[in-house]
């Protein structure tokens, strides 16, 4: 069967951080040096030839694409400098879009149109706090449930959780379908799943294969401190939020302060980082890695600003403060389906479904 | 009993011969030879030392022949005729014995045998230089004056070059005007300089000399004569001028390749070859409704059956087709079809800029080359992309360029007056690609430019100042001066039957009388000495100086007589 060139594909990916693609004449040398690829996975060349032919299933197709860890060490080797680590980073983004339903994750990639539209986010959410916050807080003794109700903040969770839930199964289920094209499964799919949730996102072993080994303590304190939180969120959600004092001694409370100290350390060690450009992975920047580090920054930020407002015993300084933190986990949350969160979902499922439909079919 | 002095060197070639030859039993077994006089072995036979001393037994011992037994003629005949020369001895009275490639290379496992074997052919070599007889080289009276066949970037750069040198120059061009492939470009790789702007100011340049004749709409219809004095016959717009010359140049260039009907869709209004694009990509004739140009290479060339060889000027001709076409819609998409890219050398930069800019090049293998489905307005090119892992896949495009290469010109009527070697794939053969670049075995003719092979402008012209200098080496002299081993007739036997005549493929006998009786002469310029006369005469006529019937018997009889003795 042949399949169409379409040369407005690659333009596309351009767009998102393949500037020099073009210049790539083939010889391989990105996946000879890829400590990554190995076996049926053979990446970034392949993925090269099918971008500039603008074979776009063959892309979306492949898991190969959340297998790399953009580590650099293809696009330092590159004889004509096409960047074949950029490709593989613009072509995530560009399947980050591609797979949200109506193609909403669109409005997280365009220019200056998607800085306009997380302020408006973070406006509508500031709104929705200050609209429906209390009439009359607490101003002697500070108690954020007197300004933001416990109705409120269920409410407002219980439709977030079923948003993001809902676009989290069908980009799921979207990437599967088009990763199982074709093939049938060969592995086993609890053992590859266990493999890749101990492996890849527990441990997140794979980065020790990358050369630049730094990056794996601050990205693993940036996932448990993100995860800890979550966990703490959803432990305080069941118990009506009776973990405000900071004194409080609870589970949530100290998975609390745990994790925002891990999610802390890890997003300002990337901010950081990127700021220096020093190592090629923080070298170029995309608006949408600058506004994920620093909402998930923020968000621990302010959390333990809110702390110590609170232990102060500031009343309006708390509650502006917690407006501002559910401002801030609203914007991360909500966008998290379809901006560079998303590769938290993205990347284990494709190597789970890489472990499962090992050997390729042929095409009749 | 001979009356002859001969010196004998036999030579260890440092070991080469000597590890499996027992030289010293060589010279014991030939230093008492009828006419030996001086029987020596060597260390190496080429070194000056040993060249003093053989020239020292010469010309001390009256030495009037010798017998060199080293390494084959191809590597030192020259350098011992030379040093005969040099000792006041006739060089066609050295003789020279092939122990090396012949002998000790080729029986490395018995040293015994080789021995045996090595004295026979020096007592053949003995044999020989006991008949050999002084040669001079024939001399012919040079002309100063070369025709050029052929009005491209060759053969004009070849005539200004000539004419600077003094040499009269005849231009002859079949065609209507000169300047030939050149002249219809605006824009030539790897600069981009007019081709055009280029030939007409050589035109400009061979008209304002006085030495430089240009003949259009003409063809050369007869050659006679030898090196240095051809006596040529052309037709100039149906009236016939006889010239007198001493070397022709044939630069007549090449044909485009053109595709069959069919092949890769052509015949289709939107699938055209490489120079139909250049034109149309020069003339404007490229505009914007042209988005998506596919490229497919080697059309005509590197083919299993018919055109094998590359065409090498084609993938750059085509990637520089490409870059002016980006700068007339730097958004056109162009897809390159190919199946190796060969921009050798400076022309790299071309196909590194095309990819640059957005060019995508698809690999194809000979086994399955693309298909063009041309219907109507839509053309679509599929093909089984070797770096895409043999994926099949199918553009649909504006047009496609056929990248077709160059073929011989079809010249069979000067093919059959100038009776030039023509190689398999259709072009003229030089003598020694490497060594003999211009020249060809019909001495006096030389061959430029790209009749010779796919050559591009600069290499065309590299090859016809060559060919240039050649001329004039051969010319400015005054004469020139040829091998004397060529045939020659026994007029008291000859009979004029004229058997040898249609033998030879040189035309090299005229009928002359002597006497009162006709009989056959050898025109010794002609002759190239290959002996094709010899057994054919029925009255054993004819001999080729050098290698007479009895010469050669008395060799054979040494050979066959056996070792040592």
């Amino acid at each position: 069967m042949s399949l169409k060139v379409n040369p407005t594909f690659i333009e596309k990916v351009k767009k998102l951080g393949a500037f020099d693609i073009n210049a790539c004449y083939s010889c391989g040398n990105c996946t000879a040096i890829c400590p990554l690829s190995e076996g049926e996975n053979s990446f970034p060349r392949r993925m090269i030839r099918y971008s500039l032919l603008g074979l776009e299933e063959k892309v979306l197709q492949s898991p190969e694409l959340w297998l790399c860890y953009y580590c650099g060490e293809c696009s330092e080797t590159c004889p004509r400098d096409a960047d074949p680590g950029g490709l593989m980073m613009a072509l995530r983004r560009y399947a980050i879009r591609s797979y949200s339903p109506g193609k909403l994750a669109d409005l997280f990639y365009r220019g200056v149109g998607s800085v306009f539209f997380w302020i408006i986010l973070t406006l509508l959410a500031l709104w929705g706090v200050f609209a429906f916050r209390q009439p009359q807080p607490d101003l002697t003794r500070v108690n954020p449930l007197s300004f933001v109700s416990l109705d409120f903040l269920h409410d407002a969770g219980l439709f977030l959780g079923g948003f993001i839930g809902l676009a989290v199964v069908i980009q799921l289920y979207t990437m599967w379908r088009h990763i199982s094209r074709g093939r049938k499964p060969s592995g086993s799919w609890g053992k590859s799943l266990m493999e890749v949730l101990w492996n890849e996102v527990f441990l997140q072993k794979r980065f020790q294969d990358c050369e630049e080994k730094g990056r794996r303590i601050p990205h693993l304190s940036m996932f448990w401190g993100f995860s800890l939180l979550f966990i703490a969120t959803l432990l305080a959600f069941g118990q009506d939020f009776q973990v405000f004092p900071p004194a409080a001694k609870t589970l949530a409370r100290v998975l609390g302060i745990l994790g925002g100290v891990g999610l802390l350390y890890g997003a300002g060690y990337y901010i950081v980082k990127r700021l220096s450009r020093e190592d090629y992975y923080s070298k170029y920047s995309h608006h949408s890695d600058w506004i994920f580090l620093l909402l998930l920054w923020l968000a621990g930020f302010t959390g333990f600003l809110m702390d110590l407002f609170h232990l102060l015993n500031l009343p309006w300084p708390t509650y502006l403060v917690f407006a501002l933190h559910l401002a801030v986990v609203f914007d991360l949350l909500v966008a998290a389906p379809f901006t560079k969160f998303a590769h938290a979902l993205y990347r284990p499922m494709a190597l789970w479904l890489s472990g499962v439909y090992r050997e390729k079919t042929k095409e009749a | 009993m001979s009356n002859r002095k001969i010196g004998v060197y036999i030579c260890h070639c440092g070991g080469n011969i000597s590890d499996y030859v027992d030289v010293e039993k060589v010279r014991r077994a030939v230093e008492e030879e009828e006419g030996v006089v001086v029987a020596k072995t060597t260390m190496f036979a080429c070194s000056d030392a040993a060249q003093q001393e053989i020239i020292q037994d010469i010309k001390e011992k009256g030495l009037d022949a010798i017998v060199i037994a080293s390494c084959s003629p191809r590597l030192h005949l020259f350098t011992f005729r030379a040093m005969a020369q040099r000792a006041g001895l006739n060089p066609y009275k050295y003789v020279q014995v092939n122990l090396r490639e012949q002998d000790s290379w080729a029986h490395t496992d018995d040293p015994e045998g080789a021995t045996v074997k090595a004295i026979n052919l020096v007592r053949a070599g003995v044999a020989r230089a006991r008949a050999s007889r002084p040669l001079e080289p024939i001399r012919v009276e040079t002309e100063k004056r070369v025709l050029i066949l052929g009005g491209g970037i060759s053969g004009l750069r070849a005539a200004l070059s000539l004419a600077d040198m003094g040499i009269h120059v005849f231009l002859v061009e079949k065609g209507k005007e000169v300047g030939g492939w050149l002249r219809k470009f605006s824009s030539i790789y790897p600069s981009g300089k007019s081709g055009r702007a280029l030939v007409e100011g050589l035109i400009r340049e061979a008209k304002s000399r006085e030495n430089i004749t240009i003949f259009t709409q003409a063809e050369l219809v007869e050659k006679r004569g030898v090196l240095g004095d051809f006596e040529v016959k052309i037709r100039v717009q149906g009236e016939e001028i006889l010239l007198e010359v001493g070397s022709i140049i044939v630069a007549t260039g090449f044909e485009e390749y053109k595709p069959s009907q069919g092949e890769f869709g052509y015949g289709h209004p939107r699938v055209v070859t490489l120079s139909a694009f250049k034109e149309m990509v020069e003339d404007g004739k490229f505009n914007g409704h042209i988005r998506t140009i596919t490229f497919i290479y080697c059309v005509g060339s590197r083919q299993a059956q018919g055109n094998t060889y590359c065409s090498r000027y084609c993938c750059n001709a085509a990637l520089h087709s490409s870059l002016l076409a980006y700068k007339l819609n730097p958004s056109a998409r162009q897809f390159h079809i190919y199946r190796d890219i060969r921009t050798y050398g400076k022309n790299e930069l071309l196909y590194e800029e095309a990819s640059r800019l957005g060019s995508v090049f698809l690999k194809f293998s000979p086994d399955s080359p693309p298909e063009v489905e041309a219907e109507n307005g839509r053309v679509r090119v599929r093909v089984k992309d070797l770096l895409t892992e043999g994926q099949e896949v199918e553009i649909e495009t504006d047009l496609v360029v056929l990248v077709t290469g160059m073929v011989p010109r079809s010249n069979d009527s000067l093919n059959e007056i100038l009776k030039l070697p023509i190689g398999m794939d259709g072009f003229y053969n030089e003598i020694h690609p490497k060594l003999r670049p211009v020249e060809t075995v019909i001495d006096g003719v030389f061959i430029a430019g790209a009749a010779q092979g796919p050559k591009n402008s600069y290499e065309a012209v590299a090859s016809s100042l060559a060919a240039a200098a050649k001329s004039a080496t051969l010319l400015l002299k005054g004469y020139a001066e040829l091998e004397p081993q060529v045939a020659a007739v026994d007029a008291e036997r000859c009979t004029w039957c004229g058997l040898c005549l249609e033998a030879c493929p040189y035309n090299a006998f005229e009928k002359v009388k002597h006497g009162e009786k006709e009989v056959a002469r050898v025109i010794e310029a002609l002759c190239k000495g290959c002996g094709a006369c010899v057994p054919v005469c029925p009255e054993d006529a004819i001999d080729v100086k050098g290698y007479e019937d009895a010469t050669i018997k008395a060799m054979i009889d040494e050979l066959l007589a056996g070792g040592e003795r």
